[in-house]
């Protein structure tokens, strides 16, 4: 609380006059989009300087000696103590060490102070050189897109260091206490001895709890006991709870969804696999030189494995298993579905040969597969909108819940814009370069987002225990993503001899993704209202709020770098790049995996170790966040080389040290791959050794059944 | 509401609207844009090795790093004499029964632009050199080698190519001759030119300001970014090139 004064004395004054006569927080108002970003880094800093002052106290605590008591001095003491005056000096004592508590609070009050008073000293240093850059408004606003996760997360941390202090401090209170009593017990003084242990009676006296409860063990006839955790102590990770059971799924639709999954999973491990190799190659050009394995072929065998292996097959996968679940029918047909699946795998095995063989379609990024490849994988999707359309007209529910929205509708899209960019009788010239625009960027926005959201509308709910905070939200972000994205295939190419008014219409539509991405991030959120304390026990719901942060950060960087001043800087750098994975990884992927933790085990009534997906959660998003931020930076960087028209090998030379920490943050994603792929083994296949009340039940129904059949 | 409950009305109505706007923002602009274009006048086609090159360069990936497109931006000049325009790139055409169209204009600048590298590097013996290992010629390069579209022979025979290679990229006592694939890669690089526009055709200008200099902003005289009349101006020109073009 005494911190807010500081704050709003250290920011400088002069910001909240408005000068030019506009408002303060327009996107206008550099100064307001300057103030947000300070007040951002100053609340990074404070919290980070907050959390080493007590990181530092935890340690010291720790290191300190166990306390020596001078016995001879103490029993002076208790010999010349009445049992009164041992409460008292009881509470002397008590209030001695809060008072040494109130002076380090002092103390870190001070530093805190200190380290923000600093601050407008270092920012004007980092003003310094690119001022020129923090007049830009969408490089300010990416900024404060940026730091908003990062400040959440410190935050969070902070607060889990505090929880930490607390608890050790009230470990070493309880061992302190204990050699306090042991020496009560031990007084040479027989009178005080007396005195004391009469004390210690009348103190030690209280009820053993066992009055109204007796000594049976309890009875949890309604199964209200749950998540019992019986090992104690400091444990490695946190216990989270374990998924519930549930009314049992069709098995056969239970395998279906598996078999997506599984090779969903393989599609994500081979395509990050070819993508660690490929950053690996900026690094150290020279590691191959085999045709088959060069930049320019696997480069394209990464982006379309992961795309139409990884997450449309891991899409799919969870939509089966929602479009049936919230009609409240069966699958119309378990058969189609297995053709879409193997449709699909042979279009990603097929197509990743034929990249790797130098057979492509001509360039246009996602559109590398040649069209009989990618004819199956449409074949595929015919087929799975077709299963689904069955599916939901014989639906019991009056309507059709929101999910089934956005998953058909992605779908139906899906193939439009197929069939827009892959009929082979027109795009001569320009018209190539348009419809590239068009197709790439709806395939992000209208298939894999639209999908998505789809599956997150199902899933957040049901993981938080509540219905989603507003239908009309989701309905006003669907049209409204229809009507924007649909536009902004050109930002692509600005300034490109494609017409201007087709990119001055792409760079509206960028803007007016706001208010879908605002209202589904209002939406999400809100549904976490009054439920946030789940997520500390939860293991899917970390990957949801992942997945939103990024909903809306990533999203609404798009729209910062469509504007034409930043697509100046950032246009052709690796700053596309970067956006890229933390659109279709931080929230495409964590949106699948939290969905993906959330139905496996209700399908195969396993569950993986909490540690290792714990290990995916934090290694997944420490490499996104190695691999973006330095990469942003970097092409900022060389954004601006360009543009002081230096020569263009000095931005290779300078971008080495970002692409080696591309490729740290890719090793960690790739990482975080293997643990999911362990934890998918075990959810599936596992082992079913320690479930022996589930094989005792079996062999018992067995048994019945043969005296039944013998009879 | 009834529109929301009936699953035929409301995928309909998603698909009607998607379709539309499609045919708006996609379809109609690109029907325009390749029927209102000719390629300039003076525009050479591609030789017949150019065009297997050109196929190599597709078939290689090196889109992936190199554009073809000079924008009207300041910062592009030194790619080429003039933005590119449309009739550019109008001489491009489906590629054949398996493969689209391919303009090449990429997205991604992780090498140099190559609009007009036959311009820029018109020698054969660079360009093969390059290819075997960039390094060779600019060690700080990151591009890939293409050593596969080169043999290793102990002699040359009398009609080979052979390229320059430094002792350290080869076995000592060999010799690196060019495959018939590699000539028409660099036949293609070397056909890379930008045409000349015809004459009296008014060149459009490179339209967008540069950033203001360090010591602007130093002194606090420059303004950040482009102020309104400075779009307002992009815009007209822009808008004047266009019609001057049609």
């Amino acid at each position: 609380m005494r911190v807010l004064p500081v704050l709003l004395t250290a920011v400088p004054l002069p910001l909240f006059a408005t000068p030019r006569g506009r408002a303060f927080f327009s996107t206008d108002s550099i100064d307001g989009l300057l103030f947000i970003l300070l007040s951002l880094v100053t609340i990074l800093l404070v919290v980070a300087i907050a959390l080493k002052v007590r990181t530092e106290m935890m340690r010291a605590k720790n290191t300190a000696r166990r306390p020596v008591f001078d016995t001879t001095k103490f029993n002076e003491y208790i010999s010349a103590l009445s049992s009164k005056s041992i409460d008292a000096y009881l509470t002397l004592k008590k209030r001695k060490q809060q008072k040494n508590n109130g002076a380090l609070k002092g103390m870190l009050l001070i530093l805190m102070a200190g380290g923000v008073y600093s601050l407008p000293a270092g920012a004007q240093q980092i003003d310094a050189k690119p001022s020129a850059l923090l007049q830009e408004t969408g490089i300010i606003i990416t900024l404060i897109l940026l730091l908003i996760p990062i400040v959440a997360g410190v935050i969070l941390m902070a607060v889990k260091v505090s929880g930490l202090i607390r608890r050790r401090t009230r470990e070493r209170n309880l061992e302190e206490a204990t050699v306090f009593a042991d020496y009560l017990t031990n007084p040479d003084d027989p009178v005080i001895e007396q005195a004391l242990e009469q004390r210690k009676q009348a103190l030690a006296y209280h009820l053993h709890n066992k009055e109204l409860a007796g000594e049976a063990a309890a009875e949890d006839a309604r199964g209200l006991v749950g998540n019992i955790n019986l090992h104690t102590g400091l444990s490695v990770v946190a216990q989270k709870q374990r998924a519930r059971q549930r009314p049992a799924v069709d098995p056969a639709l239970s395998k279906l969804v598996m078999w997506y999954l599984g090779c969903a999973a393989f599609w994500l491990l081979f395509g990050t696999t070819v993508g660690e190799y490929v950053g690996i190659k900026f690094v150290s050009p020279d590691v191959d030189h085999l045709s088959w394995l060069s930049f320019g072929r696997l480069r394209p065998v990464h982006t379309n494995a992961v795309f139409w292996g990884w997450a449309s097959l891991g899409m799919l996968g969870l939509g089966y298993y929602v479009v049936p679940r919230v009609s409240n029918v069966p699958l119309a047909s378990l058969k189609q579905g297995r053709w879409s699946l193997i449709l699909i795998n042979a279009a990603v095995i097929l197509g990743s040969v034929s990249l790797m063989a130098g057979i492509n379609n001509g360039g246009g990024e996602y559109r590398e597969y040649i069209w009989p490849v990618q004819l199956l994988f449409g074949i595929g999707l015919v087929i799975t909108l077709y299963n689904f359309i069955n599916t939901i007209a014989v639906r019991t529910t009056k309507e059709i819940y929101i999910s089934n929205w956005y998953i058909v509708a992605a779908l139906m899209f899906a193939l439009v814009i197929s069939v827009v960019a892959y009929v082979p009788w027109w795009q001569d010239g320009l018209g190539e370069t348009i419809v590239q625009g068009y197709y790439m960027h709806q395939g992000v926005g209208m298939w894999f987002m639209l999908f998505t959201l789809g599956i997150v509308y199902y899933f957040l709910p049901q993981q938080l225990n509540k219905p989603i905070y507003s239908y009309s939200l989701g309905i006003l972000a669907f049209w409204a993503q229809i009507l924007f994205y649909t536009l902004i295939g050109t930002h692509h190419f600005v300034f490109s001899a494609i017409p201007w008014w087709l990119q001055t219409v792409a760079i509206v539509g960028s803007v007016g993704m706001v208010i879908p991405v605002a209202a589904g991030t209002t939406n999400f959120i809100m549904t976490f209202r009054n439920g946030w304390y789940k997520i500390a026990s939860s293991y899917t719901l970390p990957f949801f709020l992942v997945g939103i942060i990024f909903y809306f950060t990533g999203s609404l960087q798009g729209t910062a770098e469509a504007f034409r001043s930043t697509n100046l800087i950032w246009h052709f750098t690796d700053f596309t790049v970067a956006h890229s994975h933390l659109t279709m990884y931080g929230i495409i992927s964590f949106f699948l995996w939290a969905g993906i933790y959330a139905v496996v085990p209700r399908l195969s009534g396993k569950e993986a170790p909490q540690i290792t997906v714990g290990a995916h959660f934090w290694l997944a998003l420490i490499g996104l966040l190695f691999y973006t931020i330095p990469l942003m930076y970097g092409s900022t960087l060389k954004g601006i080389m360009w543009m002081q028209e230096k020569p263009f090998i000095d931005s290779v030379i300078m971008m080495a040290p970002y692409w080696l920490w591309r490729a740290i943050g890719g090793s960690l994603m790739w990482l975080s791959h293997l643990f999911f792929a362990y934890n998918l083994y075990k959810m599936i296949l596992g082992d079913d050794t320690t479930d022996v009340k589930g094989a005792a039940i079996e062999r018992l129904n067995q048994s019945y059944s043969e005296i039944e059949s013998t009879l | 509401m009834e529109l929301f409950d009936n699953h035929k009305s409301l995928y309909r109505t998603a698909f009607l609207l998607f379709v539309i706007l499609t045919v708006f923002v996609a379809i109609i602009p690109a029907m325009n844009n390749q029927r209102n274009n000719t390629p300039l006048p003076d525009a050479p086609a591609l030789s017949p090795a150019a065009v297997k090159g050109k196929a190599l360069f597709v078939s290689n990936g090196c889109v992936a790093c190199h554009t073809q497109q000079v924008r009207n931006v300041d910062m592009d000049k030194k790619w080429g004499s003039r933005p590119s325009i449309a009739a550019d790139y109008a001489d491009n055409h489906r590629t054949d029964f398996w493969r689209n169209t391919a303009t090449l204009m990429g997205t991604e600048r992780t090498g140099p632009d190559l609009t007009d590298i036959g311009t820029r590097q018109p020698g054969e013996d660079w360009h093969l050199t390059h290819l075997f290992n960039p390094r060779i010629v600019a060690p700080a390069s990151v591009m890939p080698a293409y050593p596969w579209l080169f043999t290793e022979k102990k002699e040359a025979a009398k009609n080979d190519v052979v390229v320059k290679i430094p002792d350290e990229y080869k076995e000592e006592g060999t010799v690196i001759v060019a495959t018939l694939q590699a000539l028409q890669l660099v036949a293609y690089l070397k056909e890379l030119k930008q045409v000349k526009l015809p004459d009296g055709t008014e060149i459009p200008a490179f339209l967008y300001a540069k950033q203001p200099s360090a010591a602007n902003v130093a002194n606090g005289t420059a303004a950040g970014a482009p102020d309104g009349r400075l779009y307002t101006l992009i815009i007209v020109r822009a808008v004047i090139s266009r019609t001057e073009k049609d």
